[in-house]
């Protein structure tokens, strides 16, 4: 499972902790996280995120 | 196909990732000296919340790994779209296939301020460069003048809270965040931030600024003077566009293009702050930056099947350790565009702005409780 980066601010979304302050639980790939899903810091959607090579 | 992208801010990187997905040759011109960097953080840097280090996108290796030539330091002055070439300031010459235009904004200095900006008394907080600036003065000093209300200024101001410093906020428009917020949302982020300590002078001009023993003093349109070592401009940025051989200017300040990012010369495209979008209110912004610098460096590198950029309304977003604002969308009432508090009190505001049932608006001063779910069913218009 591949990390991703906002692409913004730089927040890093790692699949295997989640972000279960906004009830994505640890294990979920960034592929599967719901589309209204927002950067918790900056609040951009997942089109703004790249995954990190 | 080799590509010329001038600037490396958000929108110079995210063409040049998108250009090299397609397999062109980059080379990525910064006049700045730094490593690229997440420009919305440098607020962060100033005031002591994070290192430098901890702001820049890639490491330099990330560069060579993805055949990016990062040409840094270096200040792109001409520009020629006959022979698609690029002159550096020091007269190096470069030719490319295609050109993308993201120099970017540069800070709004009133006149007033010129001079004092190189004696470093007044900064703008618009480069890495500034913020290593302002973090290089701030264990020295007690007291800073934010000028402008908008959202940046009020991160600052939040920011230098917390840095240690006395802080004040001068406004010359009755209300802060004037473009974000309507008068009631304001009202609410005006009292939280009076009861964190922070000085607000509103509907007030700066007539004066003079120096006063190690900083200046300024002098508002009521007479009255207040002192500060150090002043932060925050009034907003223009198209960077002084780049000799440039197409004709939009609004006179930014290159016009296309939803596709094309400018009127073929083989020069323009994205982020400095083009201009017809029909779209200009503003500055990270995340605009990054949707149009993927079209561009998309675009470039392609003779047909172009994407278009889709804009997205306008939205700001502050957090800080327990403060919270989010707005996004028509925020005003106006005509047939009406406000619903969710809800108000000393500390908090939530509300939407409504055409009938459509939402156009969220905006939430002091608590985010919620804005994910009314995000949902925001109408996005522009």
């Amino acid at each position: 499972m591949k990390k991703y980066v906002c692409d913004v601010c730089g927040w890093e979304y790692d699949p295997v902790k989640g972000d279960p302050e906004h009830g994505v639980k640890p294990g979920v790939p960034f592929e599967s996280l719901p589309e209204n899903w927002v950067c918790p810091e900056c609040g951009v959607g997942k089109d703004s995120f790249s995954p990190i090579n | 196909m080799k590509i010329g992208i001038v600037g490396a801010g958000h929108a110079g990187i995210a063409a040049a990732q998108e250009a090299v997905k397609s397999g062109a040759e980059v080379t990525l011109f910064s006049e700045e000296g730094f490593l690229p960097y997440y420009r919305p953080r440098i607020t962060s840097v100033a005031f002591l919340q994070s290192g430098e280090n901890d702001i820049f996108m890639h490491p330099k290796g990330w560069y060579l790994d993805n055949k990016i030539t990062l040409v840094l330091g270096t200040k792109i002055v001409k520009v020629n779209t006959t022979e698609i070439s690029l002159t550096s300031e020091h007269g190096e010459y470069y030719r490319f296939d295609k050109i993308i235009i993201a120099t970017g904004a540069k800070p709004i200095v009133p006149p007033f301020a010129e001079a004092l900006v190189l004696q470093g008394k007044v900064s703008p907080l618009w480069t890495i460069q500034d913020a290593l600036t302002i973090r290089g003065k701030i264990s020295s000093i007690k007291n800073i003048v934010v000028v402008g209300g908008g959202a940046i200024g009020i991160e600052s101001a939040l920011r230098a809270l917390d840095a240690g410093l006395n802080v004040s906020i001068i406004e010359k428009a009755p209300s802060l965040m004037i473009r974000n917020l309507s008068p009631k949302a304001s009202y609410t982020l005006s009292n939280i931030l009076k009861t964190k300590g922070i000085k607000l002078i509103m509907n007030e001009a700066i007539e004066e600024v003079h120096e006063k023993n190690n900083g200046v003093e300024i002098e508002t349109s009521s007479g009255g003077k207040i002192y500060a070592e150090l002043v932060l401009l925050s009034i907003g940025g223009a198209p960077n566009t002084k780049i000799a051989g440039l197409p004709k200017l939009a609004m006179e300040r930014g290159l016009e293009v296309d939803f596709q990012t094309k400018t009127q010369s073929p083989n020069l495209f323009a994205a982020g702050d400095a083009a201009i979008f017809k029909n779209i209110q200009p503003y500055c912004s990270a995340l605009k930056a990054n949707g149009q610098g993927k079209v561009a460096g998309f675009n470039a590198v392609k003779n047909d099947n172009f994407v278009e950029y889709k804009p997205s309304a306008i939205a700001v977003e502050l957090k800080f350790k327990n403060f919270e604002l989010h707005s996004i969308g028509f925020t005003k009432e106006e005509n047939n565009k009406k406000e619903e508090v969710i809800e108000e009190s000393a500390a908090t505001y939530r509300s939407v702005t409504k055409r009938n049932d459509d939402i156009l608006g969220i905006q939430m001063v002091g608590s985010g409780k919620d804005f994910i779910t009314y995000k949902k069913q925001l109408k996005e218009e522009f």
